[in-house]
């Protein structure tokens, strides 16, 4: 039987709020790393470098107008590099590192394609700092997630008597992939999809979690109709309470 | 207490309270955070359509290892 290669890999979330939903494991597994690689907030980066010095930032990777897919190629080959070398690699990506983030996904199932040992570690998403601070619980009438833009682009289908989470509103229908926020024509097109199942003035809201402490939640309720003005960034969640009943069968 | 300790502090200890601080701990807690806000990092993005940065557009498999949840 062959020996698994020395090179090791496991990607970790330190949470949204720093200090404050990192897990004991994922602690231990950035101090024992011989180099842990983040893309995380910056206050949270520079949090985890006085847990391990051999800290580095993918941050340098992303540039106004780069292709993202060839930044996340490149975070890609660095982590995978260093597993080559026969390291004890951590990939640290914020909140959680396999929700809404596909460069963990992919590195660990390289990883493994080349025979060595990588798993993901959970951590605490967006998602979860949303149900607590917005008192929502997705058991009660369902609770659908999308990625903004893949409602314009391909045929989804909607439940309004359910919950439904938008994800990287902020991007909603950008194509050009190298973008941070999408123009208002675009947002408006993704209004007009949201119409089909949802009144005008029904009240959605926007919601962002803080990276620190010191700081509260974004929580703003406005009617859908503004969706395509509302002031919108790159952390922003939508949330769209249901607007029907459940229908008994 | 750098600030960085300080926001590890206040995220980790319930009862931690930025009013204790001494003046020059929330001196240099209020210039960090200053500096972050004027840092637009660039949060890593998911793309819209399923598939890997080098794959065809085809949804992923669940794979026979239990550990696999790409
Ligand atoms: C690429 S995903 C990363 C999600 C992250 N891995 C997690 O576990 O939450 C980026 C999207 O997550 C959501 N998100 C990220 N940070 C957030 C925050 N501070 N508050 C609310 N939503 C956030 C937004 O929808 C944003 O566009």
């Amino acid at each position: 039987m062959t020996e698994k290669p020395k090179g090791q890999l496991v990607c970790v979330g330190p949470g949204m709020i720093l200090g404050a939903h990192i897990t004991e494991r994922c602690r231990n597994y950035i101090q024992r790393a011989d180099v842990v690689y983040v893309s995380c907030h910056h206050a949270v980066e520079e949090w985890l470098a006085t847990l391990n010095p051999d800290t580095i930032s993918l941050q340098n990777l992303y540039a106004e107008g780069k292709h993202r897919r060839e930044t996340y190629n490149q975070m890609h080959q660095t982590i995978m590099q260093s597993v080559r070398e026969g390291k004890k690699v951590v990939g640290c990506f914020y909140g959680h590192p396999g929700v809404f983030a596909q460069v963990p996904h992919w590195v660990i199932n390289t990883a493994r394609e080349e025979g060595y040992k990588a798993h993901m570690e959970p951590g605490i998403s967006a998602e979860d700092c949303l149900y607590a601070d917005m008192g929502i619980d997705p058991g009660r009438f369902g609770c659908q997630h999308f990625e903004a833009s893949q409602l314009l682009f391909y045929r989804r289908t909607l439940d309004p008597s359910a919950y439904l989470i938008l994800w990287q509103i902020a991007l909603a229908g950008d194509r050009s992939i190298a973008k941070r926020v999408s123009s208002v024509e675009e947002r408006q097109q993704l209004v007009d999809i949201l119409l089909n199942d949802y009144p005008a003035d029904h009240k959605v809201a926007v919601y962002e979690c803080p990276f620190i402490m010191v700081e509260k939640p974004r929580i703003e309720w406005f009617p859908l109709s503004e969706l395509s003005t509302y002031e919108l960034n790159p952390v922003s969640t939508l949330v769209i309470p249901p607007a029907t009943k459940m229908q008994p069968r | 207490m750098s600030a960085i300790a300080i926001l590890e502090k206040l995220g980790a200890d319930p009862d931690a309270d930025v009013r204790d601080l001494t003046n020059e701990e929330h001196a240099a807690l209020m210039q960090k955070i200053q500096a972050f806000k004027e840092i637009n990092a660039a949060l890593i993005i998911t793309e819209p359509d399923d598939s890997e940065p080098d794959e065809e557009d085809k949804p992923s498999e669940p794979s026979d290892n239990d550990d696999d949840k790409a």
